[in-house]
């Protein structure tokens, strides 16, 4: 096989890493199935059961796996299988943002593979707002029951561990899911012709329609609105002092409704298009263990205190491999920042770079080692 | 209103199975007049949909929770989900009218005995969103994303969170039937197989073949659904309808295709399937149909679910140019 050098270099740089790193693994542990993947597949075998911490330590020192997930559902006997005679007990509520969903247009420069600053950032602002106009204030949920880590590759997941919602079912789950991402929303529910006048939402209304007034006056509006209103910051203003209490016909904006409708419809939190692949509607799903290595970055999908999570540069506080020089034979790259410093773009060509670096690299497979 | 009363019309609450659990009934002391009843009760539902209010009185109330007890047994021993179901619905409607009519405190009470949190102030409602999630009928109007939420709780008005209730009471009964029962009497096996006979033709038989092979896989699953007794939604129904309609099937073969839902009523039917085909509304996209919970699973990469066909065709042209 031609990565076997590759793999053997990423299995012992793992093993090293485990071997000295006490994980905090989740709630409920003994009830969670595991799963653990290698070079080919994030998951190569599941069902694995663990009936506490240590014995669970143990296995990551021995075999060092390349991927490690767990299931967001508990289960009485996590083991068995198939999963319809595990014993379904209940599952975390978990989201998962992923720049890949956010279809921006950076994607192209950079392609699939890799993420910029821009990619990381947009994607870190799509998780505050899950949290800061959804999760708390809508749905009520403490601070204290959310938990948020980097996935370890180009996106955050954010678990919700609420004693009742986690017994809901895959209908509650998608529910929850289509409101977060603003899918079904009946714009005529919300806003109504009273004669020729179109009245609106305002912004302390509860649910959707309170967050499409307060979205329509905190943002600029200059993507959506014409030019001859933009331009004019009384006109702007005459229309957010009529939005504030629910008259959105305060200026005349011509095909009114059209432009709200179309304001309204990108409101929501992009959460990729195969919605029902989405861990949150998936009650049986594995999902990444946090403070454990993802193998397709050797970086950590390192939790965060949410509070910090503006200060927070995955691409330097996820890292865990050192400085120490190695050579690799880089393919084709686009400019990477990594570490605070700048590298490539590479054309196939060999160069020395720090080992956490290089493992990145590998674990693109965008590199061999040398 | 008195606890009796108050059990006969919400016999599916604690209060209630506690109560004809106290009168300590056992099975071969049912008087012939109460399977008569309880057989009365299951057939009015599978025949007309709905179970009639009884009057006011607590001698009369305590024969109505008779007849509920003994209806479950009897649809316990039938064990034919359509009936279950349909009997479900038909229960849940009574309920329903009970609840609209009653004070704020029964509704609750209601609520809390069936396993849902409920808080009422100046008429208007709120539900906490686990609870509401766990029982909301899956339809455009109770979609979560169009209602009144905050820090949590859901607001309804009276007629919604009695709506609500409606829907958890139907699927809580369906849950709860049948049972397992054991040393039946011969009279109450007798009353079990006298509906088996009257209820013969009530059962429906259609079936629907798609002209030119299969159906789409999401219209597939929804007509299985209706088939197995499952009382679809609003939306799924109406989905259904109008993929049926734009794949050219007449009125009167869609009506008897709904007639599989619990709540079958031949009339209401046949004039939303017309008010459909009049509209002449559009198949929706299958992108739309995930969003509702009704599209293929997994993802079938089409458009509209009409393209199915087309799909098909193509692919039969491409085989015999190959
Ligand atoms: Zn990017």
């Amino acid at each position: 096989m031609e990565s076997e050098r590759e793999i053997a270099f990423v299995r012992k740089k793992f093993a090293d890493y485990y071997a000295n790193k006490e994980i905090e693994f989740p709630e409920k542990l003994e009830q969670r199935e595991w799963g653990f993947g290698g070079w080919k597949d994030k998951i190569e075998a599941r069902h694995f059961s663990f009936p506490n911490s240590k014995s669970l330590q143990e296995y990551f020192k021995n075999n060092a796996p390349l991927y490690a997930s767990y299931s967001v559902a508990y289960y009485k006997e996590p083991e068995a299988r198939p999963i319809d005679k595990k014993g379904w007990l209940g599952a975390e509520l978990v989201f998962d943002l992923d720049s890949d969903h956010l279809n921006l247009p950076c994607i192209a420069k950079h392609g699939k593979n890799w993420v910029c600053e821009g990619c990381l950032s947009e994607v870190k602002r799509h998780t505050q707002r899950l949290i800061e106009d959804f999760l708390v204030p809508d749905f009520g949920i403490r601070r204290e029951e959310i938990e948020v880590n980097f996935s370890g590759n180009r996106g955050y997941h954010v678990h919700v561990n609420n004693e009742k919602l986690n017994s809901l079912e895959s209908y509650g789950r998608r529910e929850i899911l289509d409101y977060v991402s603003g899918t079904g929303l009946d714009f005529n529910r919300f806003f109504a012709k009273q004669g020729a006048r179109l009245v609106g939402p305002e912004p302390t209304d509860w649910g959707w329609a309170g967050k499409v007034a307060r979205y329509a006056l905190k943002n600029d509006l200059s993507n959506i609105l014409p030019r001859s209103i933009v331009s004019k910051p009384e006109r702007l203003k005459a229309l957010r002092k009529g939005i504030e209490r629910g008259n959105w016909d305060a200026v005349r904006i011509p095909k009114k409704t059209d432009v709200w409708r179309a304001f309204v419809k990108d409101l929501g939190l992009r959460l990729g298009r195969e919605v029902d692949k989405q861990v949150t509607g998936d009650v049986t799903k594995l999902i990444r263990a946090p403070d454990t290595l993802h193998g397709g970055s050797g970086l950590s999908a390192k939790r965060i205190d949410f509070k910090k999570l503006d200060e927070f540069d995955p691409m330097k506080d996820a890292i865990v491999f050192g400085e120490e020089e190695i050579e690799v034979k880089v393919s084709r790259t686009p400019k990477i920042k990594f570490g605070g410093k700048e590298y490539g773009p590479y054309r196939g060509e060999q160069v020395k770079v720090p080992e956490a670096f290089g493992i990145y690299l590998i674990c693109k497979k965008a590199a061999k080692r040398l | 209103m008195s606890e009796v009363l108050f059990c006969a019309k919400y016999p599916f609450t604690k209060s209630a199975k506690k109560l004809v659990a106290s009168r300590q009934i056992k099975l071969d002391e049912i008087r012939n007049d109460s399977v008569d009843r309880g057989k009365k009760r299951v057939m009015v539902a599978l025949k007309s949909g709905e179970i009639p209010r009884f009057i006011d009185m607590d001698n009369v109330a305590e024969l109505e929770l008779e007849a509920y007890a003994v209806a479950r047994i009897l649809l316990s021993l039938l064990n034919n989900r359509y009936f279950i179901n349909r009997y479900a619905v038909a229960e849940s409607k009574r309920a329903s009218t009970y609840l609209r009519d009653d004070s704020a405190e029964n509704v609750l009470r209601v609520a809390a005995e069936i396993g849902l949190e409920g808080m009422q102030k100046d008429g208007e409602y709120k539900m906490p969103i686990a609870d509401y999630l766990s029982v909301s009928p899956s339809s455009k109007d109770y979609k979560l994303i169009n209602k009144p939420l905050k820090a949590g709780v859901v607001k309804l008005s009276k007629r919604e969170f009695t709506r609500v209730l409606e829907a958890a009471v139907k699927s809580s009964i369906e849950r709860s039937l049948p049972f397992r029962i054991e040393d039946v009497p011969e009279l109450l096996k007798r009353a079990a197989e006298e509906i088996r006979d009257e209820a013969k033709g009530l059962e429906p038989k259609y079936e629907a073949r798609f002209r030119g092979g299969e159906f789409p896989q999401c219209i597939e699953s929804l007509i299985n659904r209706l088939k197995a007794g499952e009382n679809l939604n609003h939306t799924a129904r109406w989905a259904l309808a109008v993929f049926m309609l734009n794949a050219g099937y007449r009125v009167g073969e869609i009506v008897k295709l709904y007639s599989y839902a619990p709540d079958y009523d031949e009339r209401i039917t046949r004039y939303q399937v017309e008010h459909a085909k009049n509209r002449g509304y559009k198949m929706p996209t299958c992108e739309w149909m995930r969003s509702q919970g009704i599209g293929c699973l997994p993802p079938c990469g089409l458009s509209t679910p009409l393209h199915h066909r087309g799909k098909r065709r193509k692919v039969r042209a491409e085989e015999k140019e190959g």
